[in-house]
């Protein structure tokens, strides 16, 4: 039902009350009844043009101070007059009427609570929009949450200084570029080789290839694969623990993708650092 | 030395990321250098060509910088100065390496600068 609809109901059945009031009330009854009705018929239109619930709900204050949610306002402001009116109109059902006046006081009931179910509906959806704005919240704030560590490959600051390899590069970007691929290649082959040696149980073969990528990782400053790779080194020649090196080499897999953007990313700001001081 | 008056390097380097790097600095600083990437290739130029000198890495396939030493003091009996590229741990390596004849050592990561410098320092002793 529009707003406007709704509206103009309210003021056919405030007509009608009126009417009726005035026809079968004592007159000091009538004006209590008309009164109580434009009281209901104000807040009602006050409610609904000047407090759109879903808009405050988008607007963000009911979500974040649930207290005075308009659940709540909806449920003391609407449905408490629209119950006084079905009480006192039950009420005047009960007493001595003409079928006109009855028909009116029916016409009466039928409308409050058409009026109760739909602002029980309101209420509803508001409640509902309500969840689902604290719902989004918590999921953005999850999501959030679950980005910081890809932050740190942006977000978790990787561990890295290209800057030394920069300097021996004699400031050529397209040798520190070469060099960064050699190094991709070279962890991606000791992702394999690694591999391969886990499933032979080799750990003669995980510490000569782990004792090889330590060169590179520590020429470029690479501080996580580096801590890795020296761990899997140590483990190799001394406990063999087949179920911690697992381990390490998913540490290794995991945190390489993490390294490889961030160097990625540093390369670009870098070749702009350099475009840019000409 | 080079027809165009260079030094000739050999460089024996498994990690290609280190030895491009090397391999770089070492010819802007005015070298000609060969690189091999297992111990089998260098032998296989050391029988048709005498550098000036050698830089080796202690662990490669094929040929360890230490078995590279002995072929090269031992068996073809050449008075090329060596140095010896070794990561840290590798000490008794190292020493190994000097007692079959090796000039110096550089410990990894090897800075490149460095690196010239020791080379520069070997060619003048000759």
């Amino acid at each position: 039902m529009k707003l406007e609809t709704l509206i103009n109901q309210l003021s056919d059945l405030g007509f009608a009350l009126r009417n009726f009031s005035m026809e079968a009330l004592p007159a000091e009854e009538a004006v209590k009844a008309h009164q109580l009705f434009r009281n209901f018929q104000s807040e009602i239109e006050c409610l609904f043009r000047y407090a759109d619930p879903v808009e405050s709900i988008k607007g963000g204050s009911s979500v974040s101070d649930p207290g005075k949610s308009n659940q709540g306002m909806l449920g003391n402001a609407i449905q408490t007059p629209i119950g006084n009116i079905i009480g006192c109109s039950s009420l005047l059902k009960e007493s001595e009427l003409s079928l006109e006046q009855l028909e009116y006081v029916n016409a009466i009931l039928a409308s409050s609570n058409i009026l109760m179910d739909l602002s029980r509906d309101i209420a509803g959806s508001a409640y509902h929009l309500q969840q689902h704005a604290h719902l989004e919240q918590g999921h953005q704030q999850g999501l959030s949450e679950r980005m910081t560590p890809s932050t740190k490959i942006t977000g978790r600051k990787q561990k890295f200084d290209l800057h030394p390899v920069w300097d021996d590069c004699l400031g050529e970007i397209t040798l520190l570029e070469e060099l960064i691929l050699l190094f991709k290649r070279n962890c991606l082959e000791f992702i394999g080789e690694v591999k391969m040696h886990l499933q032979l149980e080799n750990f003669e073969g995980i510490g000569f290839a782990s004792h090889k990528i330590k060169n590179g990782l520590k020429m470029l400053h690479v501080t996580e694969l580096l801590t890795i790779a020296e761990q899997m080194d140590h483990l190799s020649s001394t406990d063999k623990d087949l179920k911690y090196m697992k381990f390490l080499y998913h540490c290794f897999i995991d945190e390489y993708p993490l390294t490889e953007q961030a160097i990625d990313l540093e390369i670009v700001r870098m070749k702009k650092k350099q475009e840019n001081d000409g | 030395m080079t027809d165009n008056g260079k030094y000739q390097l050999l460089l024996a380097e498994d990690d290609e990321l280190l030895a491009s790097l090397l391999v770089y600095r070492l010819e802007k600083s005015g070298y000609a250098v060969h690189m091999v990437h297992d111990g089998k290739k260098v032998k296989e130029y050391l029988q048709e060509q005498t550098p000036d000198m050698i830089i080796s890495d202690i662990m490669m396939p094929y040929f360890s910088g230490i078995e590279l030493i002995d072929h090269v003091r031992n068996v073809l009996k050449l008075d090329v100065p060596v140095i010896i590229l070794s990561s840290a741990g590798n000490e008794q390596n190292v020493l190994s390496a000097f007692d079959l004849g090796a000039n110096d050592f550089i410990s990894k990561p090897v800075s490149p600068s460095e690196l010239v410098v020791r080379v520069e320092r070997e060619l003048k002793k000759r």
